[in-house]
């Protein structure tokens, strides 16, 4: 045993095969990118995961009115000084949500339970000027939304994620209520790429598009 | 994550995993749990890759999230190690080889993990004193410090194991 090199070399033997591909690994990535996602929203309300989507086409500023709609589910109010207030709580009338966001001049799109905040789908978004993010949602700049886009919100309800404790382990969520919300900026008009659960994917538009 | 980018990762997949594994081993003394360790380790580095590889740390990069994690691993009480006096399960050796072998991973298994870890990334690994200390998060002057009193340990685990120490002085 003439060195340290030698020793630890010496542990080394009977070495079994490698058990795993990179393939392994980079399925184990994914899986873990979609539960990352699904944390950062049931703890920091900062990302989205979708099994529908809503779209609202923004009336033109002259047209916007100033809206004031409070359901439980969520609220949408247009302030003094031309900003809109959006709170959500839970995952319903999401349809009249965008429809609400499109009077106030906020042009959006919803996603429920669907990974579609990613860098095929979003723009630079300048949050100081267009978002300002607060406990319990977001203060809209609808004059310093670019034109020919739309805020995307990814809506993340309970029944969609999964927590994580000691003492359980991992445990299915249940209900509508919204466990957090990401948002991005994303061209209107373009199809969005979202992750999973395309084929539930449900689409709404101020249209009545479905 | 990109086609080409999904290439690279499996081409270094291939090439880093059964060493990384190797360097596990020594830190925890399972090669599942190593195996274990690497994959969660080249998970990270999948989730990293773009900006990683802009930075060409691959290496770096991958070594410090499996050895950070074998240390931070040992840091949680319900999976603390209990050093045992003999190795577990030791059946007569076949042959002195055998016995050498049993001994130095008894006696790795008994040197605190940090000490193991500075070892490992020294004398296996090939790392300076700088990049060691960069992997571990710590400062030049305690891998110094901690390379003297792993070795020193090792030495007296060895020596306690019978094992021929003659020309360990120099560790």
């Amino acid at each position: 045993m003439p060195d340290v090199s030698t020793v630890l070399r010496a542990a080394l033997d009977e070495e079994p095969p490698l058990g795993f591909e990179a393939a392994d690994v980079i399925a184990r990535a994914r899986r873990t990118r979609r539960r990352r996602r699904g944390l950062l929203l049931a703890t920091a309300g900062a990302a989205c995961a979708a099994v529908g989507l809503a779209a609202a086409l923004a009336l033109p500023g002259s047209q916007a009115r100033p809206v004031h709609v409070h359901l439980a589910a969520w609220s949408v109010d247009t302030n003094s000084n031309g900003t809109v207030s959006l709170t959500v709580h839970e995952l319903t009338h999401v349809a009249l949500l965008v429809r609400v966001l499109g009077e106030a001049g906020v042009p959006a799109v919803v996603t429920i339970h669907s990974d579609c905040l990613n860098p095929q789908n979003q723009r630079a978004l300048d949050r100081s000027a267009a978002l300002r993010s607060g406990r319990t949602g977001v203060v809209i700049h609808p004059a310093a939304i670019p034109s020919g886009t739309a805020i995307l919100f990814g809506l993340a309800p309970a029944y969609a994620s999964r927590y994580w404790t000691p003492s359980t382990g991992w445990v299915q969520g249940h209900g509508n209520q919204i466990v957090g919300f990401g948002w991005g900026l994303v061209n209107t008009g373009n199809p969005l790429h979202c992750a999973i659960a395309q084929h539930d994917t449900e689409y709404y538009s101020t249209s009545g598009t479905r | 994550v990109r086609a080409d980018a999904v290439e690279e990762f499996t081409a270094y997949v291939r090439a880093r995993a059964p060493g990384l594994r190797r360097t596990a081993f020594l830190l925890c003394g399972d090669w599942q749990r190593a195996e274990d360790e690497v994959q969660t380790a080249l998970v990270k580095l999948y989730l990293s890759w773009d900006r990683v590889r802009s930075r060409q740390s691959l290496d770096g990069y991958v070594r410090t999230t499996l050895v950070r994690g074998l240390i931070d691993e040992r840091r949680r009480p319900w999976r603390r190690e209990h050093s045992r006096a003999v190795v577990p399960d030791r059946v007569v050796a076949e042959s002195m080889a055998i016995e050498d072998r049993l001994a130095v991973r008894a006696a790795l298994a008994q040197v605190p993990p940090r000490q193991r870890a500075v070892l490992v990334l020294r004398y296996y690994d090939d790392c300076d004193v700088a990049e060691t200390a960069r992997v571990i998060g710590c400062s030049e002057g305690t891998v110094k410090s901690q390379t003297a009193r792993g070795l020193t340990r090792l030495r007296e685990l060895l020596a306690a194991g019978q094992l021929d120490t003659a020309d360990c002085s120099e560790m």
